[in-house]
């Protein structure tokens, strides 16, 4: 008994050292897990994309040859195609922010009330921010339909000339743009809207009594004090919007005439199309390391922003 | 109530209903074509009054083992929210506690790499492991997109928490685990919820892991729709119907925890 | 219309084996060595066995086209009578060319069957690196290949040799006998007054043109494909009526020739003022859409279809097209030809069962199924059998017809230039060239630009 008594203490005392231990050490120990999993699925993949970038693979994944940096100085100097690439990341990026903020900033001011169904209303505004983007593009690409697609007939209604939406080398980025922002203003509408909840009474008290306007009030309180939370938003919106595929290879796998080739589309392009994973991998690296310098960026701004 | 009063007012509907429509009108049309017959589809001008058919919706399900493909989307889904909490909720806690802020940045800048810069190298581990369309396979992958959402949006959640309630436990002769267990967890309760809400829905509308990394045995829904627009398949109404299928769930999701989902989504980006 | 040939004269022609191209083709350049038809049987009933692999599991990966209906629909019976179970995946075509390559590149070993995707020169490659087999030895293996399976004669030695062999081994067995041929709205010919299928380039245009113009623009005069990278196979054709093909003896690709560049001058006009607007987004898919939705008089592409345009429940102009060759050119007539064709894995650990699957999928009874469904099997003996005879229909003769004659001036190489391993990237490039083409911009210019691309996969390939 006396024995049992005491075997079972001092497991029990084992089993407490043992947890004090883990106490002691939790700042390493809990994150660990964590850490293991993506250093070992992120880091893996890292180092065999950077030995790969320096070979040249053939198309049965075979045969390897050494070449050295010359993928990469090909990806960086030569290719025309990477160099469009760029542009159209740029531009569908850009364009994608702006009219994000634009729209996004019109619908907080207008939901930034209190009535009855608000808090509907805003959850309906919140469906294109969790639909399958597989799926609406699909639904998108019928409804652009350049012949009999219902866009069009709505554009006929307003008496406005027909358009080719993704089919013509134009209108190809607007119409991404605009499917992009569907999905993304949700997101920064309720980041603005909780933005503008939390504004101090005050300056807009002493605006008034000032006898400013809606507009020099929106402009020169509003905006500034917003700029945190636009920062923010616009950072996810960034990261996000560098990463949209699916709806871009749905819609047009980089057409017409690769004028929607953005640089995910080219890394796709060269390394599961053409399976040319030598020099796709240098694309691929060159790819990350923009959305790196990109990144580090928009977190500076952001903790200038937040600071 | 003043006239301007009412004009504003008249304005704001105006306004609201034009922006519903705008954000709305592609659920409404592609719910209206689903059960519109085939002929009707394409008619110009639309036919907006006609007598509903459940045919694309028994094409959909008669032609592809759509059963199955929703079982499986909702299997990875779950599995992969699952074990991310259970890693990625102990090592936000850890962050925001101990303020490891180098781990957080690094944390941002994996949640900004697309899943393209893993796809080669990952397919050739998993070609050697035997992990090609598996469940588990899909798995590690959604994790890999899940986690750190999970644990940037936790983190912001945990700072939040008053630090004196967690001094109060520990000095109550709580261990830290214990504090995190007992007091953290139940008191981030909301959080939780909506992040995990929003990891399965990220899960679900994964897109390019499933394309390469799956197969028959691990084919999503999401997949499976973007196989209906297919060699010969002309059908607008059960492609209709097939997108209808994959979108519901999550529509529906988003309505009923719509309170816990506007938090969670605000809290990662606003915090942390 | 031209050249409406009886019922009766198909059959017969058919059922002869003397002329046509069919036949042509199909007649054994090399007598296969075939043994006295009672000791064959013997040999072979005591030794092939259907039930020799049962309880192995296959893999079949193809493509979401008709074919594959005709695939799925004979699956049950073989796995009934076999024992072996199939699971498929039937994907898009982007998709299932991506999947194939990349668990090839992994050297998966359960890619057991599938729908082969490579062209000439890449089949080579994938040939040497043992992603295929060498098929002829178990067609000739009474023990590996049932009785009465008749691949060499029934198809025609010559034709696979050519079509479906690389370094001289069999590596795949086609299933549809294919080719991009065109389908015009009956109707609307006839009340737009046009005379029959068009018969050259000019009568192409012109019979486009009548139909855009009559309908005042709401009927198209013509759609294809114009989306990278799937034209090129549509393209073929073209290039041929010009007088040339995809590059001279020497393997130099000739894309910046005047022969090239009138070539996709046309197939560009043709589609900027008589196809449907933004047809550089539109691949086979939409094409097939717009003009099974009667939104075109015509369309060139792929023989398969016709399974699809004749189902009244996805096609309102069911029951109302005719077929037609590939119009000749001022140089030449050629249609692109080909065919999709089935393999085994080369790297499958079932090889065997595999094969079992594939001869099943392209035996007489298997192909008789399909040609009285509407496709067009690569086989003699369905047109032959009774019970074709009694069921085909006029409009199943002139698809035929138009088949054969396709393959008379048929060309089976790739839809890029042969010389040029990465079929997919040169596709690619090339029908950049025919966007720029339908989009007005200067096709000297952009043809130069392939020109210069094509090149340089050349000197690449050279390197490695």
């Amino acid at each position: 008994m006396q024995q049992q008594a005491r075997s079972r203490s001092q497991h029990t005392g084992l089993l407490r050292r043992v947890f004090a231990l883990i106490d002691r050490r939790l700042a390493l120990i809990l994150p660990a897990p964590a850490v293991i999993v993506i250093a070992l699925l992120m880091g893996y993949p890292f180092v065999y994309t950077l030995m790969l970038s320096v070979q040249r693979v053939d198309v049965t994944l075979t045969r390897f040859s050494f070449v050295g940096a010359a993928n990469l100085v090909k990806v960086l100097l030569e290719d025309d195609r990477f160099r469009n690439a760029v542009w159209v990341t740029l531009y569908f990026s850009v364009a994608s922010l702006l009219l994000e903020l634009a729209l996004a900033m019109i619908m907080a001011l207008v939901l930034n009330r209190t009535f009855r169904g608000l808090s509907v209303i805003r959850t309906l505004f919140l469906l294109p921010l969790v639909a399958t983007p597989t799926a609406t593009s699909v639904i998108w690409l019928i409804m652009m339909e350049p012949s009999i697609g219902i866009l069009n007939y709505f554009l006929e209604l307003l008496r406005l000339p027909p358009s080719l939406w993704v089919a013509s080398p134009t209108t190809v980025i607007p119409s991404l743009v605009w499917i992009n922002a569907w999905h993304g203003v949700p997101f920064v509408m309720l980041i603005l809207l909780a933005g503008l909840r939390s504004l101090p009474r005050e300056p807009f008290e002493a605006a008034r009594i000032d006898g400013a306007s809606k507009l020099q009030e929106f402009v020169q309180i509003t905006l500034p004090l917003l700029k945190p939370a636009i920062v923010v938003a616009m950072l996810f919106r960034a990261i996000d919007t560098l990463k949209v595929f699916d709806v871009i290879w749905i819609m047009t796998r980089g057409g017409p005439g690769r004028k929607s080739e953005t640089l995910h589309v080219y890394s796709y392009l060269t390394a599961f199309e053409f399976y040319e994973l030598g020099y796709g991998s240098a694309v691929i690296l060159v790819f990350m390391g923009i959305i790196l310098v990109i990144s580090i960026v928009l977190i500076r701004l952001r903790q200038r922003a937040w600071l | 109530m003043t006239t301007a009063r009412r004009v504003q007012d008249a304005l704001f509907w105006a306004l609201l209903t034009v922006l519903l429509a705008l954000f709305l009108f592609i659920f409404f049309w592609m719910f209206v074509s689903s059960f519109k017959p085939n002929l009707l589809i394409t008619s110009d001008p639309p036919v907006w009054f006609f007598k509903p058919t459940l045919e694309h919706y028994v094409e959909v399900f008669r032609q592809n083992p759509f059963v199955k493909y929703l079982l499986n989307s909702l299997i990875i889904a779950i599995t992969s929210v699952g074990l991310s909490l259970v890693i990625g909720l102990p090592a936000a806690y850890s962050i925001a506690k101990h303020k490891q802020t180098s781990l957080a940045l690094a944390l941002l800048v994996v949640r900004m790499l697309p899943g393209i810069t893993f796809l080669v190298p990952l397919f050739i581990v998993y070609k050697r492991f035997g992990l090609l369309d598996t469940y588990s396979g899909v798995v590690i992958t959604h994790i890999l997109t899940v986690l750190p959402l999970i644990m940037w949006v936790m983190i912001g959640f945990f700072e939040d928490v008053p630090s004196e309630l967690l001094d109060a436990a520990l000095i109550d002769g709580c261990s830290q685990l214990g504090t995190m267990i007992r007091i953290m967890i139940p008191l981030s309760l909301p959080g939780i919820t909506a992040v995990a809400i929003l990891s399965f829905i990220s899960s679900w509308n994964n897109f390019i892991f499933v394309l390469i990394l799956g197969g028959s045995k691990t084919m999503t829904l999401p997949l499976a729709v973007y196989g209906f627009l297919a060699y010969g398949q002309v059908n607008w109404g059960a492609l209709c119907a097939a997108a209808a299928v994959v979108t519901v769930p999550v529509l529906l999701l988003a309505l009923v925890v719509q309170r816990y989902l506007a938090g969670g989504l605000t809290m990662g980006a606003i915090k942390g | 219309m031209r050249s409406h040939i009886s019922r009766r004269q198909v059959l017969k022609w058919l059922g002869m084996g003397t002329a046509g191209a069919y036949l042509a083709a199909c007649a054994p350049a090399v007598p296969a060595a075939s043994p006295p038809a009672a000791e064959e049987a013997a040999s072979a009933s005591a030794i092939f066995d259907w039930k020799r692999y049962a309880g192995t599991e296959l893999r079949y990966v193809g493509e979401t086209q008709p074919l594959s209906d005709h695939v799925l629909s004979i699956l049950p019976e073989f796995e009934e009578m076999t024992g072996i179970k199939v699971n498929t995946e039937i994907l898009p075509w982007a998709q299932m060319v991506q999947k194939i390559r990349v668990e090839l590149m992994a050297s998966n070993e359960d890619m057991d069957v599938f729908q082969l995707p490579a062209g000439a020169e890449e089949r080579n490659v994938w040939f040497d690196a043992g992603w295929l087999n060498d098929i002829g030895p178990w067609v000739d293996d009474p023990s590996m290949t049932h009785e009465g399976y008749d691949l060499w004669e029934d198809m025609g030695r010559d034709y696979l040799m050519e079509g479906y062999a690389s370094r001289g081994s069999l590596v795949s067995v086609p299933m549809q006998m294919s080719a991009m041929i065109g389908y015009y709205h009956k109707d609307l010919f006839e009340e737009y007054g046009i005379e029959g299928p068009p018969r050259d380039f000019d009568e192409l245009e012109a019979a486009a043109k009548t139909v855009q113009e009559m309908s005042g623009g709401d009927i198209f005069g013509i759609t294809m494909r114009g989306k990278p990278p799937v034209p090129t196979s549509v393209f073929k054709g073209f290039l041929g009526g010009m007088g040339i093909m995809w590059e001279d003896e020497d393997g130099v690709p000739l894309m910046d020739s005047e022969e090239a560049i009138a070539a996709f001058d046309f197939y560009g006009r043709l589609l900027r003022l008589y196809g449907p607007p933004g047809s550089p987004n539109i691949d086979h898919v939409g094409a097939v859409n717009i003009f099974s939705q009667g939104k075109a008089g015509m369309i060139i592409d792929d023989a398969v279809f016709r399974k699809d345009f004749q189902e009244p429940s996805k096609s309102v102009v069911a029951g109302n097209i005719g077929y037609f060759l590939m119009p000749k050119g001022p140089n030449g007539q050629r249609a692109s030809a080909g065919g999709w064709s089935i393999t085994v894995g080369g790297l499958s650990e079932k090889k065997e069962a595999g094969w079992y699957l594939l001869q099943y999928l392209s035996n007489k009874e298997s192909m008789l199924k399909y040609v009285l469904d509407g496709g067009a099997a690569p086989r003699r003996s369905p047109y032959e059998s009774a019970q074709y005879k009694e069921q085909a229909t006029q409009d199943d003769l002139d698809y035929v017809q138009v088949l054969l004659d396709s393959r008379a001036i048929g060309d089976f190489s790739p839809p890029a230039p042969p010389s040029i391993i990465n079929l997919m990237k040169a596709r690619e490039s090339i029908a950049q060239v025919i966007v720029a083409s339908i989009e007005g911009n200067d096709v000297r210019a952009a043809a130069q630009k392939s020109q210069q691309e094509l090149l340089q996969m050349l000197e690449e390939q050279e390197d490695q």
